[in-house]
């Protein structure tokens, strides 16, 4: 196609600036010794960081955060990928059903989602329990996971599993040998934008979480609605570095720009 | 015994009928094509073969043995798909030792048969590459060395060079018949493509609307097709309508209808004096002469240069005729010449039955 | 490979995450449409009851007609933004040469996988009286007062299309990949200018990716939570910062359930017609 002319390099540009402005204030201002909330421009320094591991809430949100991530996103593949299985492989009735409702927490408005939980926990008595989080999670997560590996089988050419079966492979083989090897990527894929969704959620878990099981991201939000402080700023950079490094990984495994846009 | 029989194959889905009674017996070591156009049901002929579908009726027989019941995975076909479907994970010699694995081979003979497939194709030098680092020509020839490594009872080429430019096929067509040769492997070939059957099949059957409409080698389909559908199906022909009016012995002579004029041809068995016949003649088989010789007369109309060959067109009072000659030089006939046209009467294919033109 | 089969296999396979999903997304929604429907002893914080005040109140009350209103109109605004500048710079984007466009795909549509929580922070930061805009303005000369963006519809709806422009960028880019580039030099050798292919051609085989762009990042608007109520502060509320008021600061859980129901019927109402519109208008696109 054609190349861009000045005036769309000129948009495009102003564009880029308006999608990484927010996120590079937060990582200059977080590099402030001051108290104020100015950016720094003569005198940088590594304060406000070592200030987070002198606040023992973000720590434990944190590591709250991480583990839910790791459990939740395992939970989700683990009932994703034998669901993703179903779906690809066979014709049944009621299957544009079933995949209509695994989708439909994608479409559901998580503050919707997030008072549904919080009475049916309070209902079955395990508000502000771990257990109920983790469920939480694992059932808003699951739409991302099931389309990355529904992507990975449905790309592969069906004719490859028949050339297995015709050199002698049983099912089981072909699953093994074949099948499984090829949906790699989109179950490693999969899991990782799955933990990122667990770990970037706020407007569900806001309802369910409670001061015993509070997420990185809730306890920011509680943080900023009272007051805006460099020290805000550099959690919020360690959750951008952390997400940096894991989109590093969706890339070597699956293609970032291949999961963004959907495609495969 | 036939190496393998198809006997009366049908397959209906709930409101069309894929295949209608396929009756097929080919001799091992024999090289058949499947010819016909997409919808014939030469694919669902492959795949029932294969035991990836199977037929409402009918039996597939191979060395005697009734295959019905028998899952794909334990009727040692060895299949060129399409696509090729190689094992994108797997190198090109895992790809080809899967099958031997599948088999319990011990891991000496294996390497040792991987080294012959691959050696077979010319392939022996990429064997630790990867599929998706092949050229198209490449990992085709990858995917006959996995069917060929496992010694297949019968060898099934699924449309195996469709996805070739046409440099690189006309090679293909010309090395997979050598290798079909030299290992003797009974081959069935699906094709949309009647130069590639041609090329390399022992016998072709061509297929419309689920029958086999002719079977025949390749010389006999080209020269006599039976059916109107083979004759423009295989190769290119113009078709007059005609009548039979009389017969002597082998020969007969041909009303042919518009221009009042009587031809000869050669006579097929099935006809009758009376029967309305269509005459099938291949360019090549007619010759331009001064308007005054030959069976017909007509003008020229278009003059095309084919490199190797020229191609006219005629318009005669009963359609346009086309004539092909080789090129040794500008062509005695411009546009806009009348011409007279000429054949050999046993260069007239004579087909019986419809006059749908 | 999708073989008709009867058997049983797919129904053991997808069995685990069915019963997941009836548990905890059929059940909790079945009880807050119930809850929804009881009543509230404001003394007590008894629930109990069938009644239909709570949507009497929610569809009555002019203080809600406002809330309405407001996310309607923060939506629409958002939407009507995102298209402006996502489509183009999907455009933009799709006339790039190979490592560029990846590049920039990825540094266009990365954002969102950064918490929300962290994108609006950044706004808050660049938009507060003593923020780096109203600081940069200032040092400039250009204005003699900070600009009020914190606590502003505008500043709500700015962080809003950042929030979620990427969603518009994708859905207009899967419109653009099934465009064959060779309509645009057909264009040209027809002595089409650069606007009027874009205008022309362009644009009329990618509004049905524009059109279902618009309704993802409308129904993502207009249920927004962290945006707006970082943003918009507590006098700026919307549908969503509403209901979690309801739910855990007057702890009135009936009406808070009550207008979560209104916003996700409002929603769907909205997907669905839409949908079904666009199905019909661009039928005629589908290959």
């Amino acid at each position: 196609m054609n190349r861009n002319g000045p005036v769309a390099l000129l948009c495009h540009s102003l564009f880029v600036v308006f999608m990484l402005a927010p996120l590079i204030v937060v990582m200059w201002m977080s590099l402030t010794p001051s108290n104020l909330l100015s950016l720094p421009t003569t005198s940088f320094s590594l304060r406000w960081f070592k200030a987070i591991l002198a606040n023992p809430q973000f720590v434990s949100a944190f590591w709250m955060s991480i583990v839910l991530g790791v459990v939740a996103a395992t939970c989700a593949m683990a009932l994703a990928v034998p669901a993703a299985l179903a779906l690809a492989r066979h014709n049944f009735a009621g299957r544009e059903a079933l995949v209509g409702l695994f989708l439909s927490p994608l479409i559901i408005p998580h503050v919707v989602l997030g008072v549904a939980f919080l009475r049916f926990f309070t209902q079955v008595n395990i508000t502000g329990s771990t257990a109920g989080l983790l469920a939480s999670h694992v059932l808003i997560i699951f739409p991302y996971g099931l389309r990355l590996v529904l992507a990975a089988l449905t790309a592969a050419d069906p004719a490859i599993e028949r050339a297995a079966i015709s050199l002698g492979a049983s099912s089981w083989t072909v699953f093994r040998r074949v099948v499984f090897p090829l949906m790699i990527p989109g179950v490693a894929g999969g899991w990782v934008i799955s933990f990122i969704q667990s770990f970037d959620e706020v407007t569900m878990t806001v309802f369910v979480a409670t001061p015993s099981s509070m997420t990185l991201p809730v306890k920011m939000y509680h943080y900023i609605e009272e007051s805006i402080d460099p020290l805000v700023a550099s959690v919020s950079t360690v959750v951008i570095l952390l997400t940096f490094l894991l989109m590093l990984l969706v890339d070597r495994i699956y293609g970032l720009d291949r999961m963004l846009v959907g495609k495969g | 015994m036939a190496k393998i029989a198809l006997r009366g194959l049908t397959k209906r889905f709930a409101a069309f009928t894929a295949l209608d009674g396929i009756d097929l017996a080919i001799e091992p070591g024999e090289f058949v094509g499947l010819l016909g156009p997409s919808g014939c049901g030469k694919t669902t002929t492959l795949n029932i073969v294969a035991g990836f579908e199977e037929p409402t009726s009918g039996e597939v027989m191979l060395d005697g043995r009734n295959l019905r019941g028998v899952p794909a995975s334990q009727r040692g076909m060895g299949i060129v798909f399409q696509s090729y479907a190689l094992f994108p994970h797997l190198t090109v010699a895992e790809n080809v030792a899967f099958g031997l694995e599948m088999r319990k081979v011990a891991k000496p003979a294996r390497q040792q048969k991987v080294r012959e497939a691959l050696d077979l194709v010319h392939l022996a030098h990429l064997a630790d590459r990867y599929p998706r680092q092949l050229s198209g020509g490449q990992q085709q020839r990858v995917a006959l060395a996995r069917a060929l490594a496992i010694e297949p009872a019968l060898l099934l080429l699924d449309e195996p060079l469709s996805n070739l430019d046409a440099k690189l096929r006309e090679e293909m067509q010309v090395e997979i018949r050598a290798i079909q040769r030299r290992v003797g492997t009974t081959t069935i070939m699906v094709t949309h493509d009647q130069a590639e059957a041609l090329a390399t099949c022992d016998r072709i059957a061509v297929m419309d609307a689920g029958r086999i409409v002719q079977l025949a080698d390749p010389l006999t389909l080209y020269d006599a097709p039976t059916s109107h559908f083979a004759a423009s199906f295989v190769g290119r022909s113009s078709q007059l309508k005609a009548r039979i009016v009389s017969i002597d012995g082998g020969r007969c002579t041909l009303w042919i209808d518009g221009v009042d004029r009587a031809v000869p041809g050669t006579m097929q068995p099935s006809l009758q004096a009376g029967n309305d016949v269509v005459i099938a003649l291949r360019p090549e088989k007619v010759r331009l002469v001064s308007a005054d010789e030959g069976f017909l007369a007509g003008t020229l109309t278009s003059r095309v240069f084919q490199g190797s060959s020229w191609l006219f067109a005629i318009e005669t009072p009963v359609g346009t005729v086309l004539s092909s000659e080789p090129h040794r030089g500008a062509p005695a006939f411009n546009e806009g010449d009348r011409v007279g046209l000429d054949w050999r009467p046993e260069d007239a294919a004579i087909i019986a039955g419809k006059r749908n033109g | 490979m999708a073989n008709a089969s009867k058997s049983r296999v797919p129904f053991w396979l997808s069995l685990p995450a069915l019963l997941f999903f009836a548990a905890l997304l059929v059940t909790p929604l079945v009880m807050i449409a119930v809850l929804s429907f009881q009543s509230f002893d404001l003394a007590t914080g008894a629930t109990g009851g069938a009644t239909l005040s709570n949507y009497a109140d929610t569809l009555g009350d002019p203080y809600y007609h406002a809330i309405f209103l407001r996310t309607v109109g923060i939506a629409l605004a958002t939407t009507v933004i995102c298209a402006l500048i996502g489509a183009p710079e999907a455009y933009f984007l799709s006339r790039m040469r190979p490592p560029w466009r990846s590049i920039f795909l990825i540094v266009t549509l990365s954002p969102l996988l950064i918490s929300v929580v962290v994108r609006t922070l950044g706004w808050a930061l660049l938009f507060g009286r003593n923020g780096v805009i109203n600081n940069v303005v200032s040092a400039l000369g250009l204005s003699s007062g900070p600009i009020p963006m914190l606590y502003t519809i505008q500043g709500v709806v700015i962080a809003l299309v950042h929030v979620a422009v990427p969603f518009m960028i994708i859905s207009v880019w899967a419109a653009l990949q099934r465009l064959d580039p060779k309509v645009v030099r057909a264009a040209q050798s027809l002595g089409a200018g650069e606007v009027t292919i874009f205008i022309r051609i362009i644009l009329p085989q990618i509004l049905p990716g524009i059109l279902s762009g618009s309704l993802i990042v409308f129904a993502l608007a207009a249920s927004a939570f962290a945006t707006p109520a970082i943003i918009g502060g507590r006098q700026l509320k919307v549908v969503a910062t509403a209901t979690y008021d309801e739910f855990l600061g007057t702890l009135n859980w009936p009406l808070g359930a009550a207008i979560a129901i209104v916003l996700l019927i409002v929603n769907a109402t909205i997907m669905l017609t839409y949908n079904r519109m666009l199905e019909r208008r661009y039928a005629r696109f589908a290959r």
